[in-house]
């Protein structure tokens, strides 16, 4: 569609006076019946509950053990290779294994990209953690007993 | 092998496929471009690139391709020279204006000879295969100050452009404009040649973070197009809603430069404002909003949650209001229609220079990208493309206000109508095809997958689609491994990038900032 | 080490204290370089509550903050140094983002380590980095 040259027209200082109080005019007595808001607000929660945080190593809620099993499938998805395990897991199912000896997080080149935990079998890592860190220092390595903190 | 003598035989060339490939010699070059810019209406030159191929052992190492563009009928010829030790080439700069980016970028980074000559660079042969980086070394730069030149830079720090121009003033006239360049090259594409299929999903938000929906589809969409897997309805419903958001959103923020350039500080905070609201919608959807990474190979990575339609339809709503308002109000001043008659661009020069988008549309010319290539539900929908008359930017502002409200028309359609099923096509060849919803695997091919990663076929593809700004493509050249063999980039902001220095004869230099505003050149996506 | 440094400066005025008490809470920020950060910081600045930040645009010999995005070349060199030579007395700098320390997707062969020229404060992690962190970043800078 070729646009009108009704946009095109110059007016002068007068014209562009007249113009706009007909607008005003027009537009305040058709929005004196509506009761709307001009802006819609979106609702909070939704987004605090979608919002993508930092990895968490969850527990069983029996004995407070790792859920992970040390299939080592998250060290070899993460783009940016800040995951190192060191597991047990044999060549048998996925889902049945022991808890790894030691799960190192370098959270310093961690962009949440969300590729761990939709690898994991057994849905051990997920990105909800918020905390509190700023660091100057060169290397910030996040073993075991930081990853399972509750915030 | 096509020669000189032999050229009439390209008259009856069918294209049965999207790409034809033709072959030639270095000599007969500039014949073969000038038969087929004339006879055959290749009016666009698109992208030249280099390919190495020093690991697959053939006798002629580089492959250098140019890629070329029948408008009418949305068909391109590629034109292959194959050498080993390079001689000198002859630039073809004088049929296509815009080939002139190209070849100094090939000069630079694969020390490949042509006609005119460049000081050289530290960097240079940056991009061959056998290249080592070595430390980098400061050496101190000597300010150049000269009495005539006025060294500007962008004014807001917002204003995503890293470019210092340099221009050459006689009584606040301008007589010649030099752009430097440089201050945003990450080496993206030396990078991606080490990356598999799986993580260049979420490295390839990061190439333009304003557009980051858009580059998502592109990336994945060619992926599939090589491996030809067929995307559920679903998901291409969803793809075609995030586009068209993030076509809003890019407008909302060029028009918000145009008027910070004018010095209206209430328009600008008000069309920002826009900008916010739709970005919490997207953050709202998939937890981020500017390194989403929310599709993959074979379909879209996350469902809509609930409640997310009805806010969508109520904010598009009350913002169509806001913005009908908002080109009254605006255009009832006595200077906007005056101060914004600057920075002529003719359909001649458009067409040389092979801009495309919005500024090609409000010189006159009625091309879309989104009715030439029918792809996801494009076909079915009910929409319209706005021309201007000439090529101001009061143009290139009025093109892009309609443009906002056919996107939105766009995004209610598909609303209405959205399909149901699943969200990840059944054949595609990446891990999450192997899981059910009830967590049932099939264990050994899942292992498989992720552990040795998806093979790229042996073969060459070019995909394209429109940006809120023109056209965007991507060259994969694979070889039979799990990462590419030659990655390319390609964006219509290079080519509006060469044609800036033209525009500018005669003007105050008050208004060269205006007329980058307006443009909206990303120098991201030119220098990558 | 601050008695020492406090016996060895020269007497301040009335004038001086009383700014210096004014401007214990706040922040006058410049942002240099214009990488994925950028954007996302400009909207954080203006929707934070907890620091005082000013929102207007100073000119950078009032400033006090020198926000670094992304990697730096060796062409944005010359205008991060020009603007940490013109700040005001008091200069804090901080940087943003995983990619100014790290080669995260592979080498960038263009990027320079800021450390080496001018003296960081802090670093802030993350791509891009939350709200979270920003703001506990910008509450410790002032202990320093």
């Amino acid at each position: 569609m070729i646009l009108s040259s009704k946009n095109y027209k110059q007016h002068g200082l007068l014209k562009g006076i007249l113009y706009y109080i007909k607008y005003l005019v027009l537009n305040t007595i058709s929005k004196l019946g509506r009761r709307k808001n001009k802006y819609v607000q979106l609702p909070s929660s939704f987004l605090i509950k979608n919002h993508r945080g930092y990895p968490v190593l969850k527990l069983l809620e029996e004995d407070e053990k790792l859920k992970c099993v040390g299939c080592g499938l998250c060290e070899k998805v993460c783009p940016t290779e800040c995951i190192s395990l060191e597991g047990n897991h044999k060549n048998s199912s996925l889902t049945v294994g022991e808890a790894p000896k030691s799960f190192n997080i370098e959270l310093l080149k961690c962009t949440r990209c969300n590729l761990c935990s939709e690898v994991c079998p057994v849905e051990a890592i997920e990105l909800s953690g918020s905390y509190d860190f700023y660091s100057d220092v060169d290397k910030d390595v996040w073993t075991i007993d930081k990853l399972t903190q509750k915030n | 092998m096509i020669t000189s003598r032999d050229l009439t035989s390209l008259n009856d060339l069918e294209y049965d496929n999207d790409v034809h490939y033709l072959k030639t010699s270095c000599e007969e070059v500039f014949e073969l471009m000038l038969y087929l810019k004339e006879h055959l209406s290749m009016t666009k030159l698109v992208d030249i690139f280099v390919i190495d191929r020093l690991k697959l052992q053939k006798d002629n190492r580089f492959c250098l391709n140019y890629l070329l563009k029948n408008l009418e009928f949305n068909k391109y010829i590629c034109v292959q020279l194959e050498f080993d030790t390079p001689n000198k080439i002859e630039s073809i700069s004088f049929i296509w204006p815009n080939a002139f980016f190209w070849e100094s970028e090939i000069l630079n980074h694969y020390n490949i000879q042509f006609n005119f000559e460049l000081p050289p660079n530290e960097f240079s042969g940056l991009m061959r295969k056998d290249f080592y980086k070595s430390k980098v070394e400061l050496q101190t730069q000597d300010l150049n100050e000269s009495n005539s030149t006025l060294k500007l830079k962008p004014s807001h720090y917002l204003q995503q452009n890293e470019l210092e121009l340099e221009l050459s003033l006689q009584d606040d006239v301008i007589q010649e404009c030099k752009i430097n360049t440089g201050f945003q090259f990450r080496g993206i594409e030396k990078s991606c040649e080490n990356l598999t299929s799986e993580h260049l999903m979420t490295f390839s938000d990061k190439w333009n973070p304003n557009k980051s929906l858009f580059f998502n589809v592109l990336c994945s969409d060619t992926f599939e197009r090589m491996l030809s897997i067929q995307v559920t309805e679903r998901a291409m419903a969803i793809r075609m809603i995030m586009m068209e958001l993030n076509r809003i959103m890019e407008h909302c923020y060029t028009i918000a430069m145009i008027c910070y350039e004018m010095k209206f500080s209430k328009y600008y905070s008000e069309m920002m404002i826009y900008l916010e609201k739709i970005r919490g919608l997207v953050r709202f959807y998939c937890g981020e909003d500017i390194s989403t990474s929310f599709s993959c190979i074979g379909g879209v990575r996350y469902e809509i949650p609930q409640g997310w339609a009805s806010t969508c339809i109520n904010l598009l709503d009350s913002i169509e209001q806001g913005i009908i308002d908002f080109n009254k109000v605006i255009q009832s001043s006595s200077i906007w229609n005056e101060i914004l008659l600057v920075g002529k661009i003719s359909s001649l020069q458009a067409l040389e220079y092979g801009i495309s988008g919005p500024s090609l549309r409000a010189s006159g010319i009625n091309y879309d990208l989104r009715k030439k290539s029918l792809k996801y539900f494009y076909k079915d929908v009910d929409f319209e493309t706005p021309v201007g008359q000439e090529g101001f930017v009061l143009d290139r502002y009025l093109v892009r206000i309609e443009e906002i409200f056919q996107s939105i028309k766009i995004i209610m359609q598909v609303l209405d109508n959205l399909p149901s099923g699943k969200i990840i096509s059944s054949d595609s060849l990446s891990f999450r095809s192997f899981k059910d919803k009830d967590n049932i695997f099939n264990e050994q091919k899942y292992i498989d997958v992720i552990t040795k990663e998806i093979n790229i076929p042996n073969s060459q593809i070019y995909n394209s689609l429109e940006s809120s700004e023109g056209e965007i493509g991507l060259h994969i050249v694979g070889d039979g491994g799990n990462k590419p063999l030659r990655f390319k980039l390609y964006s219509s902001a290079t080519n509006t990038f060469s044609l800036y220095p033209k525009v500018m004869d005669g003007l105050d230099y008050q208004d060269a900032l205006l007329i980058l505003a307006s443009l909206n050149i990303n120098m991201k996506e030119v220098e990558r | 080490m601050d008695k020492q440094e406090s016996n060895k400066k020269p007497e301040i005025g009335i004038l001086d204290k009383i700014l210096n008490w004014a401007s214990k809470e706040h922040f006058i920020p410049i942002i240099v370089g214009a990488n994925c950060c950028g954007h996302h910081i400009y909207h954080l600045l203006n929707n934070i509550d907890e620091v005082g930040i000013a929102k207007s645009e100073f000119p950078i010999t009032k400033a006090d903050l020198l926000i670094i995005n992304g990697p730096i070349n060796k062409m944005n060199l010359s205008s991060v140094l020009d603007a940490y030579e013109n700040l005001g007395a008091k200069k804090y700098v901080m940087t943003v983002g995983s990619c100014s320390k790290f080669d995260i997707y592979g080498e960038n062969p263009n990027r320079l380590n800021i450390e080496d020229k001018i003296p960081v404060d802090i670093h802030v992690p993350g791509c891009p980095p939350l709200k979270k962190d920003f703001v506990q970043a910008l509450k410790e800078l002032k202990n320093r």
